[in-house]
């Protein structure tokens, strides 16, 4: 983090006055520039100083019943430069006088800096656990649930102002507290993986359900819904990952993902093959041969026919000290096992009843034109017997 | 451990109760489930596969035993009992060695590949449904 409390600087290029310098905050920051992800604060910030403005106008105009024409348009704020190591933005203020809307008779210019400063004390209120200034409107605070909302827990923003040395920091904290004067809940980034269980009935939404056994409800855009059938009903193979912003209560429990910016479907077969490909010689204490990528590929290829897109659920995949790969499903009563053994180019299928002394056992070649079917009856079998 | 360089088997157990510790390789572990050939001798092992006895050492300093003065790796220990290996023909032996008076064998001598896979199915059914005796961290 470079050290970005110099002097304060009011003036940017083009001699445009700064309006706020936001430092950012965080290992996102330290590189040479700010993650588009973030910049919908930035947009956030600046409704909410246009909203406070408006009430701090109101207020002092009692006579007007609403903001002269023009007024919105008359705080442009611009993304003017990116300093010291790119963590530090300076907005100005577009006031270039053809683009300036008309506001006769009326001084509109101090009252976007008031709204700016009346956000700074509140900031700072919430970042030293004191009250918000009753002058700041309530209805305003859930407004902070956008502001810095894209900011990582551990990041913040320092909002300083033209003249000062530091500004009050925004941080997850401060922006919780915030927005839970005044409502129950609050919204934050979220990255999830799990597997899809269901969607909605008016298919608007889907349901995840993550490693915890907790259930997330998520929206589902039309564009998505054969992807997220395809996970569903392939669950036992197919993860995902979703990236967006979630609702969470007081108690940081999440209720629900708003918005979904990011989503990935995970193949967990493809991926535990490639983790099994990556062994070498001597992986188990010494002993283990290691894998043939070509020998793997195979095993995919033959367990992706046999798992058929979710008609035989997904099985545990494990190395095998001789460089074949085993695969194993626990269908109660059944421990089933197919072991791919490349010195003989076959499967054997094996399982057995672990509450009597039944076995099932049958091997073919991995040429035999009838191997994938096969092997699935032989799996579907003891999945017709699973108690 | 490998017959030739190995100690002499010592008397059978008899105790059906007591726990024989198993270390578990982490490459044996997908998705938190445990694969059976935990519980099957490697061609190394000649047929004898290795365990702890719990009259003899705890499950956390057997792995650790297995950990630091051995310096394999384990993602924890699972668990039979001497009783649940004998309902299966399997007979264990004490075998100490110098360094690890807890060490014991279970018997696949005379066993098939075949039997080996079918009775080690069977004794990690027993010890998954016992679960985890020792995990680091856990």
């Amino acid at each position: 983090m470079p050290d970005d409390r110099t002097g304060p600087e009011t003036k940017s290029e083009g001699e445009r006055p700064a309006f706020l310098t936001p430092v950012f905050r965080g290992q996102r920051f330290g590189g040479h520039g700010i993650p588009l992800d973030v910049l919908p604060d930035l947009r956030a910030y600046r409704d909410l100083v246009l909203e406070l403005a408006k009430v701090l106008f109101l207020r002092n105009n009692p006579l007007r019943k609403r903001v002269p024409k023009g007024f919105g348009d008359s705080l442009r704020l611009t993304l003017s430069q990116l300093r010291e190591g790119s963590t530090v933005a300076v907005l100005t203020r577009d006031q270039s006088p053809r683009e300036q809307p008309p506001l006769p008779n009326l001084v509109v210019e101090d009252v976007f800096s008031e709204a700016r400063d009346l956000i700074n004390e509140c900031v700072r209120a919430a970042e030293e656990c004191r009250s918000v200034p009753d002058d700041f409107p309530l209805e305003l605070l859930a407004a902070f649930d956008g502001v810095g909302r894209h900011l990582k827990k551990d990041e913040s923003v320092e909002l300083r102002t033209p003249g000062e040395e530091r500004g009050p920091l925004l941080g997850f904290k401060e922006r919780k507290h915030l927005v839970l004067l005044t409502r129950a809940d609050y919204r934050a980034e979220v990255e999830l993986v799990g597997r899809a269980v269901a969607i909605g009935t008016d298919k608007s939404d889907f349901r995840i359900e993550l490693d915890s056994g907790e259930v997330v409800t998520c929206p589902l855009a039309r564009e998505r819904e054969r992807e997220v059938t395809t996970a569903i009903r392939d669950r036992t193979r197919l993860r995902i990952r979703v990236d967006g912003t979630g609702c969470f209560d007081r108690s940081d429990r999440l209720e629900r993902v708003e918005q979904i910016d990011g989503f990935e479907t995970i193949d967990t077969l493809d991926e535990r093959l490639r983790e099994l490909a990556s062994l070498s010689d001597g992986w188990l204490d010494g002993e283990g041969i290691g894998l043939a990528p070509s020998n793997v590929d195979h095993v995919r290829e033959i367990l992706d026919n046999v798992l058929g897109g979710g008609i035989v659920p997904m099985p545990s995949v494990y190395p095998r000290p001789d460089g074949g790969i085993q695969a194993e499903w626990t269908i109660s009563p059944w421990e089933v096992s197919l072991v791919f053994d490349f010195a003989t180019h076959k499967v054997r299928m094996g399982a057995s009843d672990v509450s009597s002394d039944a076995e099932l056992e049958d091997e073919r070649s991995f040429q035999d034109e009838r191997l994938i079917d096969k092997v699935r009856s032989f799996v579907m079998t003891c999945l017709a017997g699973e108690r | 451990m490998t017959a030739e360089s190995s100690p002499p088997l010592g008397p059978a157990l008899s105790n059906r109760d007591e726990l024989l510790w198993r270390q578990v390789n982490p490459h044996f572990v997908h998705g938190g489930r445990v694969s059976s050939q935990v519980f099957k001798p490697t061609p190394k092992d000649e047929g004898l596969l290795s365990v702890a006895r719990s009259s003899r050492t705890t499950a956390e300093d057997a792995f650790h035993h297995h950990v630091k003065i051995l310096g394999f790796v384990s993602a924890g220990v699972l668990a039979v009992s001497v009783g649940e290996c004998l309902g299966e023909s399997l007979t264990s032996y004490e075998q100490p060695l110098p360094d690890n008076p807890a060490h014991a064998v279970v018997d696949f001598r005379v066993l098939s590949d075949k039997d080996r896979e079918r009775k080690a199915k069977r004794l990690a059914a027993a010890a998954r449904s016992r679960g985890f005796t020792y995990q680091p961290g856990g």
